[in-house]
């Protein structure tokens, strides 16, 4: 029985290392070898654990000349394991930046009331920041009228840091609008980025925009 | 920098409260409330400072950037408070001067217990964060201390108004603003010291 229970959670960290490190690019496919060598597993495990994968829905697979491109699917891929796998993709990332991990912390507790989401873009996380780089944090909040509450919390918590931050907040029906044009701030967020909260509500979000308006 | 003789002060004292069993055993209410005021002072010490720079409405107050400042070692004090209440530390009823033994039990238990400092004599270390914690809380101590005897001083009050000019008086009001500011900087820099300590262990 340990030994059944210890194979599940082995795979399931596999999956979330593959399937996390294709999330924060969610419009990108990538070969079993750039997979293998970005989430540091080897290509024989790579290979045996992606068929799974499309198999399950989670990932497809789309041939260019010889090789096999993987991307997310988005349309079958389930919420949860989307999510599973960004939890586990945004652990790297914060790690890089406990700063950042103490802002959430005060968010977390200042807008526990709240319903939001909140996704983390930008140089940071592409890997061009220079040291003076601000934070780039998006906020999806339901209703565009509590835009101003969500600023004058927000602000009132940045008070208490050093790190700098460049916030952005968008109603959920403003962000929809903004992945529907080609030069907006949403669809670059779409593009690159790591769910820092709301992680089951922002996949929601993105499967219905990709069920309704195609990628 | 660690004067050796608050290492030495240190030592002594907490050695003894140690064998002794002299510590109290927080509760976690106090636990909350240490976090909770260390927090809110800090708030208070950026929105004041806000207000200055925003707007007019405090110009002629004189005291709103010594306020800045008060509220910033505030923060701090409270912050080692909850550090060492997560350790199950709180200051026995009655302890004499706080603030001198909350300073020396910070450099006690987070630099020198354990560290060649407890053996070994006084050296300088300059390389940990928790080093760079301490002389953040020592500098701003110092300085709020002080102007706040100073403030406190009604008998003297040549005494007083010399001390103070040398504070805040003499400066121009930018000048002030500037001091209230680099003192709620290193209460900010000074909570994410420790809270990363705390988050981190190390």
């Amino acid at each position: 029985m340990y030994n059944i229970i210890h194979l599940m959670n082995n795979y399931k960290d596999t999956a979330n290392k593959i399937v996390g490190n294709l999330l924060p690019d969610i419009l990108e496919s990538k070969s079993l070898h750039q997979l293998a060598l970005e989430t540091k597993l080897s290509y024989v495990t790579v290979h045996k654990l992606v068929p799974t994968l499309i198999k399950k829905g989670t990932v497809k697979v789309e041939k260019k000349g010889k090789a096999n491109l993987i991307s997310i699917n988005l349309e079958q891929a389930s919420v949860d394991d989307l999510s599973s796998a960004m939890i586990y993709q945004k652990s790297l990332i914060l790690q890089k930046h406990p700063k950042l991990i103490l802002l959430l912390r005060d968010l977390e507790e200042d807008l526990a009331d709240k319903f939001y989401t909140l996704l983390f873009f930008g140089s940071k996380i592409k890997g061009t920041a220079k040291s003076s780089s601000d934070f780039d944090l998006f906020f999806i909040i339901p209703k565009r009228e509590e835009l101003e509450d969500y600023h004058k919390t927000i602000n009132k918590i940045l008070r208490l840091h050093t790190i700098k931050v460049d916030i952005n907040i968008a109603a959920i029906d403003e962000f929809m609008e903004m992945l529907n044009q080609k030069y907006t701030v949403g669809r670059a967020v779409f593009q690159k980025n790591i769910v820092l909260f709301g992680t089951e509500q922002y996949y929601a979000m993105v499967k219905k925009y990709v069920r309704t308006s195609g990628y | 920098m660690l004067e050796p003789l608050d290492i030495e002060q240190a030592k002594n004292l907490f050695k003894e409260w140690d064998l002794k069993h002299a510590w109290r055993s927080p509760t976690p209410e106090f636990i909350e409330h240490c976090k909770k005021k260390a927090r809110e002072s800090l708030d208070l010490a950026g929105y004041l400072l806000e207000k200055i720079e925003d707007t007019s409405e405090l110009e002629n107050n004189d005291t709103v950037t010594l306020w800045i400042i008060t509220q910033s070692y505030y923060s701090m004090f409270f912050e080692v408070e909850y550090l060492l209440s997560l350790s199950g530390k709180k200051l026995p009823d009655g302890t004499k001067d706080t603030h001198k033994t909350i300073y020396l039990a910070f450099i006690y238990y987070y630099l020198i217990k354990g560290s060649e400092l407890e053996q070994k004599k006084p050296m300088k270390i300059t390389t940990s964060r928790m080093s760079r914690a301490l002389t953040i809380f020592k500098e701003l101590q110092d300085e709020t201390l002080e102007l706040q005897r100073v403030a406190k001083s009604a008998e003297d009050l040549k005494r007083q108004k010399d001390k103070r000019h040398s504070f805040t008086y003499k400066m121009s009001r930018s000048a002030e603003i500037s001091e209230a500011k680099t003192s709620l900087e290193k209460a900010k820099e000074f909570r994410e010291l420790i809270e990363e300590y705390i988050l981190t262990g190390k």
